[in-house]
């Protein structure tokens, strides 16, 4: 007697059905979790580039790295190095033309108290390469500048300007200042502006009446000077008259002058042009002489007893050493 | 008789008369260019009057004007002029240069005489920059050139006398400045006589020997009066008082010094009024 498992009839095709459901839900899984590393950037090629940095306060691993805003990699490790801290950024590739050598990094918040981020400032190398960075690149670091160091550099460039009001307020405060002492010239001033007010307008009335005095006396003076404008009107042209005659007379000196100076002139003229002519007429004359006196010279008379001309050579002086005419004489070497 | 009276007066002035035109040309070499020989006059006269640089401005001129008609004599006096003056002025490698004409850079034939006198000067120059070795080979070309009888043998000899006592041979300082003075007073080269007897007695003073030195220096001073070079009376002067030092008289010694010094100030040469002033303190300060 043999016992045989009957399967309901209820659950006809269920294990086909389970089978199904199993590759569903397991092809499900898999594309969520390629989903979720496609969206995290899994199938993104990354490159890995350096910064560092004395401290990385504010800075942690993922933290979002944006270039121009752009998120562009992310914070992938922080080590203690030699050279403090080393900071690894893994930057997508895609960005990486853009980031060319002697682009540095700097830590930025967005706002006050908003989320810190770090921020690629591309950048132009020293040596003018433009070069995108590569894989193991180091960059630079600009520290960010806290707000106790903001603080320190405001207050730094506020205290002259604060020690300067004090001392300008202490200065106007002085009784025996300059300012305390203007105040009070002033006052005086002020105080004695309606009297000079008055003494003003007495002064103005005083002139009035002694402009309508004068008027009276301008009058005849004006008539005195009629008068005398007559006379001279009547006197002017005898005066004229004798002028032009004095004029006359110089014009007419002024022409014999001219005269005697041309005579003078063409005189001077004429010795000038004969001027060469006597010249070549004194050096034919010369000439002649030397003729002569050579002719003289060459007669059997004179010749025997005129040196013949040659050019004539200083003496050779064997102590010209120890000092011609112009050289200081120098003692020879006596033992 | 008129008649014989006026044809003798006739054939007397026949005799007389010479026309410049029928003479004839004189030698080539006496023919000097006027222009030369007037530059050379001016130079001559500018040295009498003491202005160098005028004279070698001269001379100059009437070298250059010598060497465009190659006028070999006038080449050789106004190069041997030039060097002269150059050296008076202190400017040594002009006054060698001057010479070149004559001897390095000779491009005409000169007479031995001319070269014997720019080899003698060459032998001067060497001289007074301490050149030994070239002075002694200029000197000896010089005497070379001269040949016997020779008008410089006096001069050559004095140069080589003193380049013998600056290297301390006095034997041969004296044996050539015996010989200078023999072959001056036979040449009648007066300067060149009194340069002999004061390189003797340079020589005996150098040996020690201060009344020898005395007397030759004594004649030197004489002949230099004569001749009215002041330098060489002060030179004179100075040896002498070095030979009065020698001797113990050092107020002979003294005065001396004082007319050295009296005589350069005179001539208003500075270096030597300050060598015999240097003496004179240095008598004082032995006192």
């Amino acid at each position: 007697m043999q016992d045989q498992q009957v399967l309901p009839r209820r659950f006809p095709g269920i294990r086909r059905r389970i089978s199904l459901f199993l590759v569903v839900a397991i092809c499900g899984l898999v594309g969520a979790v390629l989903l979720v590393a496609y969206k995290q950037g899994a199938f993104v090629r990354h490159t890995s580039i350096f910064f560092y940095a004395d401290d990385v306060f504010g800075i942690n691993r993922g933290m979002s790295v944006r270039l121009f805003g752009v998120p562009v990699g992310n914070v992938k490790s922080l080590a203690i190095g030699v050279r403090g801290v080393q900071v690894e950024l893994s930057i997508n590739s895609e960005y990486l033309p853009r980031l060319t050598k002697g682009s540095h990094a700097r830590l930025l918040r967005e706002g006050y108290i908003g989320q810190a981020n770090i921020q690629l400032v591309p950048g132009n190398d020293p040596k003018g390469s433009r070069e995108p960075l590569a894989e193991g690149d180091v960059i630079g670091y600009l520290p960010v500048r806290g707000v106790a160091e903001l603080v320190d550099d405001i207050r730094n460039q506020l205290a002259p300007v604060v020690g300067e009001l004090r001392r300008m307020v202490a200065e106007l405060n002085r009784p025996d200042g300059d300012f305390r002492k203007s105040l009070l010239a002033a006052n005086t001033v002020l105080q004695q502006l309606p009297d000079t007010n008055r003494e003003l307008r007495q002064f103005l009335r005083d002139t009035d009446r002694t402009v309508v005095a004068v008027g009276g006396r301008a009058e005849a003076a004006l008539a005195s000077t009629a008068r005398l404008a007559d006379q001279a009107g009547k006197e002017l042209p005898e005066v004229t008259r004798k002028l032009g005659a004095t004029l006359d007379a110089i014009a007419e000196a002024a022409t014999e002058v001219r005269s005697a100076t041309r005579k003078n002139g063409e005189a001077l003229h004429e010795a000038l042009s004969q001027t060469p002519a006597l010249i070549r007429d004194g050096a034919q004359l010369v000439r002649d002489g030397q003729d002569v006196v050579g002719a003289a010279k060459n007669s059997w008379l004179l010749r025997d007893y005129v040196e013949p001309t040659a050019m004539r050579t200083l003496r050779v002086d064997s102590f010209e050493a120890f000092g011609g005419s112009a050289k200081a004489p120098t003692a020879p070497s006596l033992r | 008789m008129r008649l014989l009276a006026a044809g003798l007066a006739c054939c007397l002035m026949a005799a007389c008369a010479k026309s410049p035109t029928v003479a004839p040309p004189p030698p080539s070499t006496a023919v000097q260019p006027t222009a030369a020989m007037e530059a050379n006059r001016r130079a001559e006269a500018s040295l009498r009057r003491g202005e160098l640089d005028s004279a070698a401005h001269s001379y100059r001129e009437a070298l250059r004007l010598s060497l465009a008609v190659e006028d070999a004599n006038g080449i050789a006096a106004n190069a041997v002029n030039l060097s002269i003056v150059y050296q008076r002025q202190g400017n040594y490698t002009e006054a060698r240069a001057a010479l070149a004409p004559l001897l390095e850079r000779a491009t005409l034939a000169h007479a031995p005489a001319h070269r014997a006198q720019a080899a003698l000067r060459r032998a001067v120059l060497d001289l007074e920059q301490g050149r030994a070795a070239e002075a002694a080979e200029w000197a000896g070309r010089a005497a070379a050139w001269c040949g016997d009888p020779c008008a410089l043998a006096g001069a050559i000899r004095n140069v080589q006398g003193q380049l013998a006592l600056q290297a301390g041979r006095l034997d041969e300082a004296g044996a050539a400045a015996r010989s200078a003075l023999a072959a001056s007073r036979a040449s009648a080269e007066t300067a060149e006589i009194a340069n002999a007897q004061r390189l003797l007695g340079m020589v005996a003073l150098a040996a020690g020997d201060g009344a020898t030195a005395i007397n030759a220096l004594n004649e030197a001073l004489v002949i230099d009066r004569e001749l009215g070079i002041s330098r060489r009376i002060a030179l004179d002067l100075i040896g002498l008082g070095r030979a009065s030092m020698l001797r113990g008289e050092r107020d002979a010694a003294r005065t001396y010094f004082a007319r050295a010094l009296e005589v350069s100030t005179a001539d208003r040469d500075a270096a030597g009024a300050g060598a015999a002033r240097t003496l004179l303190d240095t008598l004082k300060g032995q006192k």
